[in-house]
């Protein structure tokens, strides 16, 4: 296997690609090799950048819009992949949206909001993307959750129990698809700078510092390291790997919540 | 296999927790000893280039045990929870520490025992059934992922318990 390449000749789709992880998804995929379908809800411009930026590097790559909460979307997303590039090899689901809010002031439009853009999105695109791949018997996807789909958080009730949705998802449609060769993995991402967490920070509803102090690493995570992984995921080098939830987070999911030096100090 | 492998060689001890002569402390404490010596050794350095990446051979056992493994399962199950709590501690220092975990794999040593049972064929077939994918991984499978969380590819992936199993854990 190519390691510099390891995706040659593949076809990805990357749905929401034109901005912030699925943008750094898309782009680590066409370094690697990949054909990429930059899917996109209704920034055509900022999705046209990424496809330049692909092909600039020498990749190839379209811009197809989609409202991957609608079946026809995800179908007609589906066929005119496989009319471009004739096949469909890894489907990356990263279209989402989150909300922050206190549950009892939680709408049921906002239920049905969060439930169709991170959870049916999946679900559409799975089945649409996997008819495809179980005819050519062979496939890998990989479903982005959260750092929330493990760790229980204030606001983000509905938020996390989605995400987890998507976890199980995958270890379930993993071991249903494994006969077909196809290939299910999940990534969960802590807190990544994109435009969307920006602007979370700016408006409070995060706060940097607290963010870092319970992140090993002590840095945030950018989108092209959601990338990297997608792209060993997706790669032959990740054959034996199926139906995970692979945590990339600085290490977020698995901190008691002090720093060492906190925890020396407050020992007994 | 001499006493000192089978300190090691954790497979080749069966039993379980309710037998009365288990006593997981010598074989346990080994692995997770040389685990630790092996860390203190690289971690100064590390520390000095402030970057580094530490991998631990555990098991899909550690996350999903089996019986009558019991030792081997708990020093699985300890090698994880080290690796996470030294993620924690070293995570400033720019050391990503994560814990590889397999699951059946074509060795030499996976090859003796199947050829062990009365009916190879018949007892790797069984052995099977656990695995979504349906085969044994090979060694090279587990050495990318090795490369993958040595290399700067991997550079926000720390403390993690990594499957290459198959889909053995799953279910």
């Amino acid at each position: 296997m190519d390691r510099v390449r390891p995706l040659e000749g593949k076809t990805a789709i990357v749905t929401g690609a034109s901005q912030g992880i699925g943008r750094g998804i898309a782009l680590c995929l066409g370094r690697a090799g990949a054909q990429v379908v930059v899917n996109y809800l209704d920034d055509s411009a900022a999705a046209s950048s990424v496809v330049e930026e692909i092909e600039r590097a020498g990749g190839a790559a379209v811009a197809i819009q989609a409202d991957v909460t609608k079946r026809a979307d995800a179908e007609r997303l589906v066929a005119r992949t496989v009319d471009a590039f004739g096949t469909i090899d890894i489907l990356v689901n990263n279209a989402g949206t989150g909300l922050s809010k206190p549950f009892a002031e939680f709408t049921e439009a906002d239920w049905d909001l969060l439930i169709e853009v991170d959870l049916k999105s999946v679900f559409l695109c799975c089945q649409a993307a996997g008819a495809v791949m179980r005819r050519q018997g062979s496939g890998a996807i990989i479903n982005i959750a959260s750092v929330a789909a493990k760790l229980a958080l204030p606001y983000r009730t509905v938020y996390s129990t989605i995400k987890a949705g998507v976890m199980m998802f995958t270890a379930s449609l993993a071991t249903e698809w494994a006969p077909h060769h196809i290939r299910v993995n999940c990534i969960a991402p802590g807190t990544i700078l994109t435009p969307l967490v920006e602007k979370n920070f700016a408006t409070g509803s995060l706060e940097p510092d607290k963010v870092l102090d319970r992140t090993p690493l002590r840095r945030f995570g950018e989108p092209e390291e959601i990338g990297q992984a997608v792209v060993f995921l997706a790669s032959d080098a990740a054959a034996y790997i199926t139906g995970q939830t692979l945590a990339v987070d600085g290490g977020w999911s698995i901190w008691g919540g002090w720093t060492p030096e906190q925890a020396l100090r407050e020992m007994p | 296999m001499d006493d000192r492998e089978k300190g090691f060689n954790l497979t080749a001890v069966r039993q379980s927790t309710v037998d009365e002569g288990f006593s997981p402390l010598p074989r346990v404490g080994n692995v997770l000893a040389s685990g630790v010596l092996m860390m203190r050794a690289v971690i100064p350095p590390m520390k000095k280039q402030r970057s580094g990446s530490i991998i631990n051979t555990a098991s899909g056992v550690g996350i999903r045990p089996r019986p009558t493994l019991a030792a081997y399962c708990a020093s699985k199950g300890g090698v994880i929870a080290l690796s996470k709590a030294a993620a924690t501690e070293l995570g400033d220092d720019g050391i990503r520490v994560n814990a590889l975990c397999p699951g059946m794999i074509d060795t030499e040593m996976t090859r003796r025992v199947i050829e062990s049972h009365p009916d190879p064929e018949e007892a790797l077939a069984r052995m099977m059934l656990n695995y979504p994918l349906g085969r044994m991984g090979t060694v090279e499978e587990v050495a990318y992922a090795a490369l993958f969380l040595a290399s700067p590819e991997s550079s926000y992936i720390t403390g993690t318990a990594f499957p290459v199993d198959g889909g053995r854990t799953l279910h």
